[in-house]
């Protein structure tokens, strides 16, 4: 039975899930619509609040508001509200701590560093030249991540573990190698 | 959204974190949580996650509970209720019989001075007002003017009871009721004298039941803090029940004694998720943290004694595991997190089969091991 109704939640849609909630009350319809979208707040948290306490933190109460908010507003489309929710909280805390520190954080939030693949475009015979170039130049950590990931199209765990290293360690190898990259081909 | 699970847990390979990034373009929340993620390449997003939901998830059973916490409380001193009835029933169920069985034996006469000691000594176990105790004193008294060889020795027993029964309603009853059961101890005195009217003592001690018990459901129909007192007046009731096994010297009560015992321990039984309820409510903290059964320090050592490290050089850190509960608090469905080695993460999982039991609400847990 219990099984059943699991089965059944996983399944309905965000708005039949915050109209079960609003109407019955039960609180695990919410959460299962909220378990949903996890990493996508706990990155937007991150993202506002620089460390993995303060994004647990305002996971949870984030929740919390969530309680009284989705029964007062009439949501249309759940997934942008809330962005909008998850936001304004972690910009509310960063203001309340700003009170107590002033930290300018504008400038880093507004640098969002557009994410460019240096493999995407069709290439030319010179930008082919100038990246086997830029690859020779790279630290050799950064390099065999790198040629795991794009030429032999591996994912970052099967690397993680040819290489017996964390997982962590290989993604910023290659966060930081196309990085190195990027700043190579454009200079 | 696939997608995103797959990039967090690094089975993900170039094209589709391409994708994914494109997909980042159109959708801006997305987009911000890209960002953040990004912004921690070592930490363990997938951990953190999980851990996360297995919070939200104690969150709403902590939740629930207080919820349901005045229910569980009617629940409790309905139970409380329950057991007091049948305790009360059950004691009326006994007396006739031992009295009946007694009636036809014939007794011999150095037992009546012998159960006259055992009522003096009673008096003194329970304390009885001094009112009272003068009252009881005469009942010696009378008894001693009888001739030995008199049948009053049947009757004692339901007085000596009765007479319990009386303090402890006395304790319970206002002052103005004080009056009406010293009325029934006199009809208990005047009753001593004949051995035909040895029913009447149980009747009036049935009444005496009842008032008592009357007062107990209307003390216990409260709430709260009036609770407590229900249960101590409960608590004196099975202080109480022994006795008359204690006073009893012949095989005849004997027999019934284990079945009285049966009767108080039974009560026990039934008041523990009261008494759990009333600590819970004292200290205002419902318990709902994931711990081992016997507490972190035991597991711990648990852990000390054995833990195997696996042969395997230059290998050191903590494995990180998620799991499930069954319904007595069974590990099963062990998750490893965060990995360390193959080994290793083996061994974290062996640890934690072969352990000790959890305790979890949620039916969910957590931890680490540290190799």
């Amino acid at each position: 039975m219990l099984r059943i109704l699991k089965q059944d939640k996983e399944d309905l849609t965000d708005q039949e899930l915050i109209l079960r909630y609003k109407k019955e009350g039960e609180m695990l319809y919410l959460a299962q619509l909220y378990k949903r979208y996890t990493n996508l707040i706990y990155g937007v948290c991150l993202k506002y609040l620089k460390n993995s306490q303060d994004a647990e933190d305002a996971y949870m109460s984030v929740f919390e508001k969530l309680i009284k908010k989705v029964r007062q507003h009439d949501i249309t489309n759940f997934k942008s509200w809330l962005h909008v929710v998850v936001k304004n909280h972690c910009l509310e805390i960063i203001r309340k701590q700003k009170k107590n520190l002033t930290i300018s954080y504008d400038q880093e939030l507004v640098q969002n560093e557009p994410f460019v693949h240096p493999f995407e475009e069709s290439p030319t015979e010179e930008s082919e030249k100038k990246l086997s170039n830029c690859l020779q130049q790279l630290e050799l950590q950064q390099l065999e991540a790198i040629q795991l990931f794009y030429y032999q199209n591996k994912s970052y765990k099967e690397i993680a573990t040819t290489k017996n290293q964390p997982l962590g360690k290989i993604r910023s190898a290659i966060q930081n190698g196309r990085r190195n990259l990027k700043i190579c081909m454009e200079g | 959204m696939e997608l995103l699970k797959k990039w967090l847990d690094g089975s993900i390979n170039w094209k589709e974190e391409k994708r994914l990034r494109t997909e980042a373009r159109k959708d801006n929340f997305l987009a911000d949580a890209l960002d953040g993620l990004d912004a921690l390449p070592d930490a363990d997003h997938t951990h953190n996650t999980k851990v996360l939901e297995q919070r939200l998830q104690e969150h709403i059973s902590k939740k629930k509970k207080r919820k349901n916490f005045p229910v569980r409380a009617i629940a409790a001193a309905a139970i409380l209720l329950l057991s007091i009835g049948i305790w009360w029933n059950m004691q009326n169920n006994f007396k006739p019989a031992p009295i009946a069985e007694r009636q036809t034996k014939s007794v011999s006469p150095t037992a009546s001075p012998l159960i006259e000691n055992k009522i003096k000594e009673d008096k003194e176990e329970v304390s009885i007002p001094n009112t009272v105790a003068a009252i009881t004193d005469k009942i010696t008294d009378d008894k001693k003017a009888l001739p030995k060889e008199f049948k009053t020795t049947p009757s004692e027993k339901p007085i000596a009871e009765s007479n319990k029964e009386l303090v402890v309603a006395q304790k319970e009853l206002p002052k103005s009721n004080t009056i009406q059961s010293y009325d029934l101890q006199e009809e208990v005195l005047s009753s001593t004298n004949s051995p035909e009217k040895v029913e009447i003592p149980t009747e009036a001690s049935s009444m005496v039941m009842e008032v008592a018990s009357s007062e107990v459901y209307s003390i216990t129909e409260q709430e709260d803090q009036e609770d407590a007192a229900g249960i101590a007046i409960v608590e004196e009731v099975i202080a109480a029940s022994p006795a008359p096994v204690v006073m009893s010297e012949e095989p005849i009560d004997l027999t019934s004694a284990p079945i009285s015992m049966d009767v108080s321990s039974a009560i026990a039984e039934q008041d523990m998720p009261v008494a759990r309820a009333m600590t819970r409510r004292a200290n205002n903290t419902p318990t709902t943290k994931v711990f081992p059964v016997g507490g972190m320090e035991d597991f711990r050592t648990y852990l000390k004694a054995n833990k195997r490290y696996p042969d395997i050089a230059n290998v050191e850190g903590t494995v990180f595991l998620v799991f499930s509960l069954d319904q007595d608090g069974t590990v099963k469905d062990i998750e490893v997190t965060k990995s360390l080695h193959p080994a290793f993460d083996k061994e974290a999982i062996r640890l934690l089969k072969e352990g000790p039991k959890w305790i979890s609400p949620a039916r969910v847990g957590y931890c680490e091991i540290a190799f």
